[in-house]
Formats: structure tokens, sequence, C-alpha cells
């Protein structure tokens, strides 16, 4: 994949998961529908390929204003991750040289196998995740079940446990799987399907699909370096 | 404000890494004399069950549960000890969508609790940390 395809993917990528998170305002109960039009309407440029310069600084000024707004991100990680696509790709769009638009799109690239590696790693040195008991203490009384019947699964203590060091297990080898394009290939497959069951179990759906936006970034990355 | 976005620059990616003590929002309709005029009602429960129809609907629309998680996330800076902007908000957000007139037509003002839940030993405890004043169901001003 070349550079500019791996660019326009990712915009194109990015564009819909913000008409997507953007829409969501509109429904809801906030009072900010304004700010969240003007948003789909940038996130529209970004989709169709249009004044990417005007879309991604456009999207970064309303994100930093949501980030006042909310005193912080109105949906964690996702936000998070959204930002730091956008502040690439204007990376990419502002860089004067081809060398340094690799660099913008390498940097997003490395910060998501950092995204898995640094939270599986993170998790391994929990005595909580390596037992088991994290991932029961989820289901049983955190935030975050999407239903009280999910809360049930608190009682599989075994298949929790082994669900939680499949998921430490598969974030800490994303960089090994970095190395060959089929493995990573594979990983990726196996990315998604981790982000589809946490956005049905837990309701984060926005992460599923601002991460999936990433992967072209990534792909391209994987081809140029290795 | 731009300076807000430069922690997105270099991200923590810090993730589910310790389960602490879980918020639980509650509230209770006062009398105009604040006496309280019924019980403790969770604000914005989680649904009994979802189908797989609603499950997968809701990966392409899920705005009340990412409301729902923003305002789970004001409670928990609550128990991290910030009573400032998470307080307010919550009140805000409470004025806007509790059901008054449904509920309770006498009630002319509320409070709103928040309890933590956390594991101690072998059980889920559930700890007062924060009781708001009566509030007014409009906004102050």
């Amino acid at each position: 994949m070349s550079l500019d395809a791996a660019v326009r993917l990712t915009a194109l990528c990015t564009g819909l998961a913000l008409l997507q998170s953007s829409a969501e305002h509109l429904w809801g109960t906030d009072q900010q529908r304004g700010l969240f039009v003007l948003r789909m309407g940038l996130a529209g440029l970004l989709v169709v390929g249009l004044y990417p310069l005007v879309a991604t600084s456009g999207l970064l000024l309303t994100g930093a204003v949501i980030l006042q707004r909310c005193d912080g991100p109105y949906n964690g990680g996702s936000d998070r991750m959204s930002l730091l696509l956008l502040l690439c790709l204007l990376a990419v769009h502002l860089a004067p040289t081809l060398r340094l638009q690799e660099l913008a799109l390498g940097y997003l690239a490395c910060q998501v196998l950092l995204s898995y590696a640094v939270s599986g790693w993170v998790n391994l040195q929990n005595p909580a995740w390596r037992n088991g008991q994290a991932l029961r203490d989820v289901f049983e009384f955190s935030s975050y079940p999407a239903s009280e019947s999910l809360r049930g699964w608190a009682a599989w203590p075994r298949l929790l446990w082994a669900l939680g060091w499949a998921v430490m297990l598969f974030e800490l080898l994303m960089p090994i799987a970095f190395l060959h394009t089929a493995s990573l290939c594979v990983a990726l497959v196996v990315a998604g399907v981790f982000h589809l069951a946490n956005a049905c179990v837990f309701g984060l759906n926005r992460f599923l699909w601002i991460w999936l936006a990433t992967y072209p970034a990534l792909w391209w990355f994987q081809a140029r370096v290795i | 404000m731009w300076w807000r976005l430069l922690p997105a620059l270099l991200p923590s990616w810090q993730f589910f890494d310790v389960i602490g003590p879980a918020p639980r929002i509650e509230y209770r309709w006062l009398s105009s004399s604040a006496s309280p005029v019924g019980a403790w009602r969770p604000f914005r429960p989680r649904p009994a069950h979802l189908n797989a129809a609603q499950l997968i609907g809701r990966l392409c629309w899920n705005p009340a549960w990412n409301e729902t998680l923003y305002v789970m996330r004001c409670a928990e800076r609550v128990l991290e000890g910030d009573t400032g902007f998470p307080v307010a908000e919550l009140a805000r957000r409470m004025r806007r969508e509790l059901p008054a007139a449904q509920e309770n037509p006498q009630a002319t003002l509320f409070e709103m609790r928040i309890l933590a839940a956390q594991r101690q030993a072998h059980q889920i405890t559930y700890l007062p940390v924060y009781h708001s004043a009566a509030l007014t169901l409009r906004a102050p001003g």
C-alpha cells in the first residue's frame, strides 16, 4: 500500500468513525447540537477527501472545545485515539517532505502498537489480572457491563481467567505479529474481534470504529519498515 | 484550550489496569421543606437484558450508553476527591433528565448521592462517598 493510499484510507475510516460518534450526540440529551453538526460536516469532508487540512484542523479545534466543555475526554480512550489520528493526519498534510509525511503516519502506527502492548504489559504486572480476579470484578461491580444480565459472567471464574490471559497474551504479542505480513493480518483480525466483543459486552462501540480506522496506517507501516 | 490536545500526542494506553471502586449514582425526591418523599433510585440504571439484535444495533447507535459512561466517569472523579466540575455536571444532567412529574408530583427538590462499590474480602460493599445538599429542579440563576 502506498503512503497516499494509506493516508486516504485512514482519513476515510476516521471520517466515518467521527460521523458516527457525532451523530450520536444529535439524538442524545446533550445541548451542544450545533457543535456536533459542524463536526459531522467536517467529518464528511474527511470521508470524501475534500479540503483535508480544513477538515482535520476543524475537527481538532472542535475536539479541543469538547475537551474544554467536558473538562477532559467525553469517551476516554476513543477520544484520545481520535485526537491522535487527527493530529497525525494534520502533520501528514503539513509536512513539507515525503520523509516527514512518513514519519507522521509511522508515529501513528507505533502508537497503535503501543496501545496494545502497553495495556497488556501493565495488566500483566497486576496480580489481580494474572489470577483472574480483575475480570471478575469488572463483571461483578464495575460500571462497564452493558446490562445487568452480563454481570452473571462473574460466576464463571475459570472462563474469565482464560479470557484475561488470552487478552494479555494477544496484546503483548501484537508487536511480534507486526514483524510479518501474515501474522499481522491474523493479529488485526483477532484485534477486530476483541474490539467487537468489547463493544457488545461493555458498549464501547466508539473504540471499535476508531481503532479500526488506525489499521491502514499500521498495514502501510509494516510494509514500509519490515 | 489547545493545550488540552497535547496529552493526545503521547497517550498512556492503560485500560482496566486497576479495577478500583465503581460509582453508583442515586437520587431521591425532596419536598419543599427538604424532607425525603421517596426512596433512593438509581440514576441511569442499565438495562436488565440486551438481546442479540440490540447488541448488534448498539455497535452503530449507542448514544444513551455513551452518555452513561461519561456520567460514570464524572462520578469516578468524585470518588477520587474532585467535587468541582464533576458534581456540577452531574447535577446539571440530573436536572435535565429526572422525570419529576411522572415519579413524584409533589417533589420540588432532589438530592443525589454517590456510593463506591468495591470488593472487600469476598463480598461487594457499597460505601457512601458523596451526598449533595438539596438541589432545585431548575438550574440556579
